[in-house]
């Protein structure tokens, strides 16, 4: 039993775990740019959101990703959610649900080029180099930084909430 | 458990990085297509998420193969700027909805010329 | 980390302007919770939000400059920025006048806003760390697509929310070369970025793209081509005073991040920066020689003027650096002036059409020729310091198209030229409708508010003032 955990190829798993979450992570994506209803798009954004949260586990980065499956897919697509129902009540349900696309060949073509380019450096930049042992505390590393090399962007991005808040519920009171 | 699995970073070496970044590339084209074709305004709010989404595991994936923690801390930022973005845009749609009973962006052209 | 809590508590003593606003930003917020929901309070929160930008002002002008890096290099004070700072609050202690001399009656959350503007920039004209200027620039990017949709009529949220998608596409942009230059040099410090690629062996074209694509952020906030589509679309719809500002304050900080982003790189940015320039001088002027509303036409000409904002930069020079510095100086007045004759105008005529305007000036003859003085300025002819400014940027071109430099600065200095004489035709359009054509004949007969024409004539003197003593300006920079 032993000898058959140890010699079981984990790269071969490494690389289906990575062809799992990316098919994930691009398949919602597209879902998301093909739908024709804004709540499935959600529901593809969702798929992508979680999937690049296995993404980020698989990059060591465990804090990451359930800051991710939290913050986004427990905050902002909640919030994306909502404005969906706020927008989609009333008699004209089916009209604020549709999706209608325009000016598709010339955005298309500036998308085409873009990806042609993206991807043909992202094919030559290659680059599979070794890599150091993670520090085993983490998350330490990261609250130690956060709070004494980084703290005054940490305060600023308190400002910018702060900010926010007062200005986003300005704008949708009434 | 007397079998030690093999420790992780060989592991993790053997996905070389241009997949992560070719993978991101692939997220952020559908996003930018997204904000570009699609007219409506949730839509492209969301399109812009994924499009941020690919800049995280961006820096995710760089920050790993450099084993620098400072990539990781860029994504934090990201991920709260992230939800004030979004905090603001649905508030803002939200309003136009109840003004003028649609979120289509083609049909907001009041403001043309 | 004795040693770096020492060295926090000492940077956060260097920051007093940034604590000063932020104190103001603070006390707003009290006031507007505890304060009653009238006028009287209203004007209260003005008061002290001036109070502050003022006693910051004076504030700034006490502090020592160093180049020294701050919080571990997440900032740095150096001259440029302070220059920078005190044109923020010059143009924040401008709109918050136009604001009352108007008698605009805006909530304290408006001063919430154009504060946090001043705050978010002054971080941003400190910033030399890739974590540091992402969050500033968004804090002032949030603040705007905000202040743009808060009178939640149709058309201003409609604006906003354009606004918001093409700021927030071109923030993701920025991040993604930013995150390639991060993935290059495996720094995120303006000065770790230059080190790696100055040691380094990476890819030049793929260090291009990735700095052309963090550029997107920068540019957008100049409104410089290709992101300049949100202009006219949020000119035309906000209130002038918001505008007025919009368009001067996250321009300076637009103009120092290009600037530092293009000094990360050492390559030489002539012909992407060129290409900039000359894309955005001629998509702003010629569309804004067909315009029929004064608001949209100073959308499609800030375009072109931020064109010339970045024709300092070629070269990177200090002289080019200085002559884009002074640009600014002079354009703050200049824009600010124009949008506050615009208002006036609009008080008397109710409306923003060139064609509502005729006539106004045989009724104020010197209200005209003041509203001259800042046209004559936009477009950059003498005795105003708009041709001081134009001249300087111009001059440096030459120097460095002289200096063996690329055959594309010819270009952009004979297009610059062309073009400013091109933009005679639309900046001249308002005195022309004023001064020459007749008046309708069931004018009402309103008389100009002094107060109003006192501010403005203020502002008119500084354009004028330095264009015979540039001195004034030029003492301060760097």
């Amino acid at each position: 039993m032993e000898d058959w955990m140890n010699q079981l190829d984990w790269a071969w798993l490494q690389w289906l775990a990575l062809g799992i979450f990316g098919f994930g992570a691009v398949g919602g994506a597209l879902y998301l740019f093909f739908t024709k209803n804004i709540l499935y798009g959600a529901y593809g954004l969702l798929t992508s959101l979680i999937s690049v949260g296995g993404l980020f586990l698989m990059n060591g980065a465990e804090f990451l990703a359930v800051s991710q499956i939290m913050v986004y897919v427990g905050g902002i697509l909640i919030l994306i959610m909502f404005g969906i129902m706020l927008s989609a009540k009333g008699e004209k349900k089916e009209d604020a649900l549709k999706v209608v696309n325009v000016n598709s060949l010339v955005s298309l073509l500036f998308a085409a080029v873009m990806a042609g380019g993206l991807i043909f450096y992202s094919v030559k930049m290659g680059g599979s180099r070794s890599l150091a042992e993670p520090s085993a505390e983490q998350v330490q590393d990261l609250g130690m930084s956060l709070m004494t090399t980084q703290v005054l962007v940490l305060e600023l991005v308190g400002v910018l909430l702060l900010i926010v808040l007062i200005g986003a519920s300005y704008i949708a009171k009434k | 458990m007397e079998n030690q699995l093999p420790a992780m970073p060989d592991v993790i070496a053997q996905v070389p990085l241009n997949n992560y970044v070719l993978l991101a590339s692939i997220l952020f084209i559908i996003g930018i297509a997204g904000v570009l074709i699609r007219r409506n305004a949730i839509i492209m709010l969301m399109s812009i998420e994924l499009m941020l989404n690919a800049v995280n595991l961006l820096l995710v994936a760089f920050s790993s193969y450099r084993s620098d923690p400072n990539g990781q801390i860029f994504v934090f930022f990201i991920m709260a700027v992230a939800a004030a973005e979004v905090a603001v845009g649905l508030a803002i749609i939200v309003m136009i909805y109840r003004n003028i009973r649609s979120i289509d962006i083609s049909l907001l052209d009041k403001l043309r010329g | 980390m004795q040693q770096q809590l020492s060295h926090i508590l000492e940077s956060g003593s260097k920051l007093s302007v940034e604590l000063l606003l932020f104190a103001g930003l603070i006390s707003l917020i009290l006031l507007i919770s505890f304060l009653k929901k009238n006028e009287k309070a209203r004007n209260v929160i003005w008061l002290v939000s001036l109070i502050v930008t003022v006693v910051s002002f004076f504030a700034l002008t006490q502090t020592f400059v160093s180049d020294a890096l701050l919080f571990n290099g997440l900032i740095q004070n150096s001259s440029f920025s302070h220059f920078g700072k005190s044109l923020v609050l010059i143009s924040t202690a401008i709109i918050l006048l136009h604001i009352k001399v108007m008698k605009y009656d805006l909530e304290g959350e408006y001063y919430v806003l154009i504060l946090g503007i001043a705050f978010s920039l002054s971080f941003l004209l400190m910033s030399s760390h890739l974590l540091s200027m992402f969050v500033a620039m968004e804090a002032v990017s949030l603040s705007s697509y905000m202040l743009v949709a808060f009178r939640q009529k149709a058309h201003n949220l409609e604006a906003g929310i354009k606004y918001l998608i093409f700021g927030a596409t071109s923030t993701a942009l920025m991040l993604y070369g930013a995150s390639f230059l991060y993935g290059i040099t495996g720094s995120l410090s303006f000065a770790g970025i230059q080190q790696g690629l100055t040691s380094g062996t990476s890819d030049g074209n793929m260090v291009q793209i990735a700095l052309l694509m963090t550029l997107a952020g920068p540019l957008f906030k100049l409104s410089a081509a290709p992101f300049h589509i949100w202009a006219p679309d949020v000119y035309e719809a906000t209130p002038t005073p918001l505008i007025s500002y919009l368009a001067i304050a996250p321009k300076i900080g637009g103009l120092y991040i290009a600037f530092r982003l293009l000094e990360t790189v050492p390559y030489d940015h002539t012909i992407i920066l060129s290409i900039i320039i000359l894309l955005s001088i001629l998509i702003g002027n010629f569309s804004a020689l067909t315009q029929k509303n004064a608001k949209r036409m100073m959308g499609y000409s800030g375009i072109a003027q931020s064109g010339f904002l970045l024709v300092g930069l070629l070269g990177l020079e200090i002289t080019g650096l200085r002559a884009s510095g002074f640009y600014m100086a002079v354009y703050i007045f200049m824009t600010s002036g124009a949008f506050l004759l615009l208002d006036m105008v609009e008080k008397q005529t109710k409306s923003f059409q060139f064609s509502d305007m005729s006539g106004l000036s045989q009724k104020f003859v010197f209200f005209g020729i003041i509203g001259l003085i800042f046209m004559v300025g936009l477009t950059g002819l003498p005795p105003t310091a708009g041709f001081t400014a134009k001249f300087l940027v111009f001059t440096n071109v030459w120097e460095q198209y002289s200096g063996g430099g690329h055959k594309i600065l010819l270009w952009v200095l004979l297009f610059g030229l062309i073009n400013t004489a091109i933009s005679i035709y639309y900046y001249f359009k308002i005195p022309y409708f004023m001064f020459l054509k007749t008046p309708p004949e069931n004018k009402s007969e309103n008389s100009l508010n002094m107060t109003q024409l006192s501010l403005l004539t203020i502002l008119a003197f500084a354009v004028l003032a330095l264009f015979f003593a540039p001195q004034w300006v030029q003492n301060q920079l760097f």
